[in-house]
């Protein structure tokens, strides 16, 4: 089992005016290469701070996360998918998909034809020219997941990528993205606040704690892709489903200030 | 059936509505309903401008203004794009820089006038200065905006993918800032008219308000009328420019109805 990164007692903290606030506190975790990891917990826990971190994006208040990289240096580490309007409102859809290859040094034209060539594969062919705001928020999102894998990262970052979607586009999207998944062969870590979700897409399942984000368990999923069919029915995702809801619904109820249920 | 949906069509509703107040002019001032002294009819402005026009006086008036337009917004303009965007990148210059701007953005520009002429005399650069201030301030404030109103997301994109400084200037801060420069442009091309029509005024033998003001000296008024229709055209003609350039260089945002 090859690894391909480690945080060790990763710690960020903001600095308000008067106080500083934890997001993420001291997380421990090691993720496989080619792993598909997800990162769940109740909104505000520092799911998205932590897939900074590991983006550079930000610098650890304390810990440190090592790389266990083999490939050349100037290979890109790990590429973003963003949850929303992370494409270029002012860039066509093939000058979207472009930008990662073409901030990687390569020519604009030798990097829109290889854009071009991807997109079509991903049944994009007919809005090459439109912008952003010309096409469906699962389009975009397709998009978006085109533009990071045409930068050929070790990793594929996702912040809830599909968090803004209708349920029934955000089923077909999850097929789509495992289907990349094993076609590509990246590690993916993804944060998402949906249990199912997270069940339909992870070998590995890390459940974040309400803020500040410490790890509070970490389940291995084990039954065979696709699981959407699966999802109601398979007992051992019931029983995972269970276990996480049951991890997190304390800090769900404390954040919106209700009594613990009694029955 | 056709003829009437023709009549409901707004620019010819407009058209109408203008031609009609053309004509009613027209007939009060010919008659001496009003007095074509104050009010010449049109027809009579028509000519004195056609006899402007084939003098070749109109030309040399008209070119005379619109070159200190053209060089005033040239010389105020491009420092205010360059500098505007530099402290709309760099958020610890734009807090040192900001007051400054703040302080002298609400003094209107023709009042500095004087004080030009006595540092630059009377010659064209006084004149060219006047009208590069005036350009200066509206482009830059909104080349400031247009790159601080962009969204900190587009940036950590741009980082994510390892973008360099050039290239998320070219890709990022220039797309992304125009519409906001564009709107800005067009405050300064409005300002630079005026200023210079101002400037014209008070010290130039040539250009549009040279010619009004030197109709008015000689009590011309069908001179000044036509002067007052050439300046009309050209502040038309520079809105036209405007929407030209914004169909060119942000065809990435979502038109507005009608607009």
């Amino acid at each position: 089992m090859t690894l391909e990164f480690t945080c060790s007692e990763l710690t960020k903290e903001f600095d308000s005016r008067h106080s500083s606030v934890r997001a993420v506190a001291g997380v421990n975790l090691e993720v496989r290469r080619f792993e598909f990891l997800c990162l769940i917990g109740p909104s505000g826990c520092g799911k998205t701070t932590l897939l900074r971190l590991i983006a550079g994006l930000i610098q650890p208040t304390s810990g440190s996360i090592s790389f266990h990289t083999t490939s050349t240096p100037e290979k890109l580490r790990a590429a973003m998918v963003f949850q929303q309007h992370g494409l270029f409102p002012w860039l066509t859809v093939l000058q979207n998909a472009a930008f990662s290859l073409e901030a990687q040094g390569k020519s604009r034209t030798v990097a829109e034809a290889e854009a071009a060539r991807f997109l079509d594969k991903l049944g994009l062919s007919d809005f090459h020219d439109n912008y952003p705001h010309e096409i469906s928020g699962g389009m975009s999102q397709r998009v978006a997941i085109a533009r990071a894998l045409l930068a050929d990262p070790q990793i594929l970052l996702m912040d809830e990528p599909f968090g803004s979607l209708d349920a029934q586009t955000r089923l077909v999207l999850i097929d789509e993205l495992l289907h990349i998944w094993q076609q590509h062969r990246k590690t993916i870590v993804y944060v998402t606040h949906d249990i199912e979700e997270a069940l339909m897409l992870a070998d590995r399942i890390v459940i974040l704690s309400g803020r500040p984000g410490r790890i509070l368990e970490s389940i291995p999923i084990n039954v065979p892709r696709p699981r959407g069919k699966l999802i109601h029915t398979d007992p051992s995702l019931f029983a995972c489903y269970q276990n996480i809801w049951g991890l997190i619904e304390g800090d769900v109820r404390r954040d919106l200030h209700l009594t613990e249920e009694t029955e | 059936m056709t003829f009437s949906r023709v009549f409901k069509n707004a620019s010819v509703q407009r058209f109408i509505l203008l031609a009609c107040l053309v004509l009613l002019w027209q007939w009060l001032s010919s008659t001496e309903r009003i007095s074509s002294l104050f009010f010449p009819a049109p027809s009579t402005i028509l000519s004195t401008l056609y006899e402007l026009i084939l003098s070749g006086l109109l030309w040399q008036h008209l070119s005379a203004t619109m070159l200190r337009v053209l060089f005033g917004l040239m010389l105020g303009g491009i420092p205010a794009i360059l500098l505007g965007i530099f402290m709309g990148w760099s958020p610890f210059y734009r807090t040192l820089i900001d007051p400054v701007i703040s302080a002298f953005h609400p003094m209107p520009k023709v009042a500095l006038l004087p004080l030009i002429m006595i540092i630059f005399g009377i010659g064209e650069l006084s004149k060219v200065v006047a009208v590069a201030i005036g350009a200066f301030f509206p482009l830059m404030i909104n080349s400031m905006a247009g790159v601080a109103q962009i969204q900190p997301i587009y940036f950590e994109a741009a980082k994510v993918f390892k973008a360099d400084r050039m290239f998320t200037l070219r890709r990022i801060i220039i797309p992304g800032s125009s519409p906001l420069i564009l709107a800005g442009f067009r405050l300064a091309l409005n300002s630079s008219v005026l200023i210079t029509i101002a400037v014209e005024l008070v010290t130039a033998r040539k250009g549009l308000g040279a010619l009004i003001w030197l109709a008015w000296e000689l009590f011309q008024t069908e001179k000044l009328y036509a002067g007052l229709l050439v300046i009309g055209l050209l502040g038309i003609a520079a809105n036209s420019l405007i929407r030209l350039l914004q169909e060119r260089l942000v065809p990435w945002q979502p038109t507005k109805a009608g607009g």
